[in-house]
């Protein structure tokens, strides 16, 4: 059988990434995506750079707002500069989204899944995931995040016999007032241990999107 | 009307400050251009329609008054220049720290090469969370332009961080 034009254009994929379709829209780039692989690796490059764009310029969310601005709107006539911001949400605390995340995008690749959501197939995910993983890690991150004990590991085993634990390292406030997680997550693969952290952000739907960074062994 | 007109606009501030810098790569540019539209605003104040989206109306402003300030000869630093972009982070060790500053300058750096077409399309979609549907509102562009202005800016970027080279060469091996 002849090799057939390309069915989906990148403007679809895009769509499909950022849930711009409709039901039978997005259920066509599913059934699309399980055969081709390079609509695949286009859904990778889109889905892992929009994590990045989305706090790369979110600075300006965690600070005051400059008394010059205030003023330009006549609102900061009344009181000392001081106390011309606009009320803002808590401050980030000892971990910053910012570094969280570009921890993140420091990684030549990097992973960004969801949980619970149908698009863990999609994951560019076998260049960083552990070997032999069959779904114990995710069971097991799944469990730290939802009890959401900072400090208290999660630990699995899986199909192949290899071992490791997930523990929430710290809590993340964005801006925008995400729910955010840090995460350790150590295992032992062809003798040595490794170690990656995470940040998982829980949606407004409940579900939690991961983000993980290989870093190496553990020592 | 004025009250609340001003009101919601200093609500917005942040955002019209996100939106600022991710149009123009700089904090103190983002800045110039929130304070340009929001002096322009209150002298538009009877333009607004009652019921549409302030921050709607605020990011086409900005848009317009950058896409002016674009063709007029001083042009903007280029990103990197901000020395807010140098200040190192205050927690984490060093290596990490470095890490993290080189690549979210290196996310914004990418950014700052996009055609002014597509950055804005993006600074609305990926930055701000618009729809397609509201990006194409107020760049005033149909939205198959929204789209493929889109799919191409997060085809760079995605290309740049090295994500398209890595997934490229798992296919391969």
């Amino acid at each position: 059988m002849g090799r057939q034009p390309k069915p989906w254009v990148e403007s679809t994929l895009v769509a499909y990434v950022d849930h711009q379709l409709d039901a039978a829209q997005m259920a066509a780039v599913d059934d699309m995506l399980r055969e081709d692989a390079e609509a695949r690796t286009i859904v990778s490059v889109l889905r892992a750079g929009a994590d990045p764009l989305k706090v790369a310029f979110n600075r300006p969310m965690r600070e005051a707002v400059p008394a010059r601005l205030l003023a330009a709107l006549g609102a900061a006539e009344d009181h000392p500069a001081e106390t011309k911001v606009v009320p803002l949400r808590r401050p980030l605390g000892f971990l910053p989204m910012r570094q969280v995340l570009t921890a993140a995008a420091a990684s030549i690749a990097f992973l960004v899944v969801g949980i619970g959501v149908g698009y863990w197939q999609f994951a560019p995910a076998p260049s960083i995931r552990p070997a032999g993983e069959s779904g114990a890690f995710e069971t097991a991150l799944y469990r730290a995040l939802e009890r959401d004990q900072v400090g208290a590991g999660v630990g699995y085993e899986d199909a192949a016999g290899g071992t490791g634990s997930v523990t929430v390292v710290g809590k993340v406030q964005s801006s925008l007032g995400d729910a955010c997680r840090e995460f350790r997550h150590e295992w032992s693969a062809g003798g040595g241990k490794k170690a990656e952290t995470g940040l998982a952000c829980r949606s407004a739907a409940g579900d939690w999107s991961v983000l993980t960074v290989p870093q190496g062994p553990a020592g | 009307m004025d009250e609340e007109f001003r009101a919601g606009l200093v609500s917005l501030l942040p955002r019209f400050r996100r939106f600022g810098y991710a149009l123009t790569g700089s904090m103190d540019d983002g800045d110039d251009l929130v304070q340009s539209a929001c002096e322009r605003a209150l002298t538009r104040l009877d333009q607004f329609e009652p019921g549409t989206r302030l921050d709607s109306w605020m990011f086409r402003i900005m848009k317009n008054l950058w896409v002016d300030q674009k063709r007029a000869p001083r042009s903007f630093r280029e990103i990197g220049a901000d020395p807010a972009d140098l200040e190192p982070l205050v927690v984490g060790d060093a290596e990490r720290e470095m890490e993290d500053r080189l690549s979210l300058a290196a996310v914004r750096r990418v950014v700052a090469t996009l055609p002014p077409e597509q950055r804005s399309v993006l600074a609305l979609v990926c930055v701000e969370g618009l729809s397609y549907r509201e990006a194409s509102e107020v760049l005033e562009i149909p939205l198959g332009t929204v789209m493929s202005r889109l799919s191409r800016a997060r085809m760079t970027v995605g290309q740049a961080l090295g994500i398209g080279a890595k997934a490229g060469a798992k296919a391969g091996g």
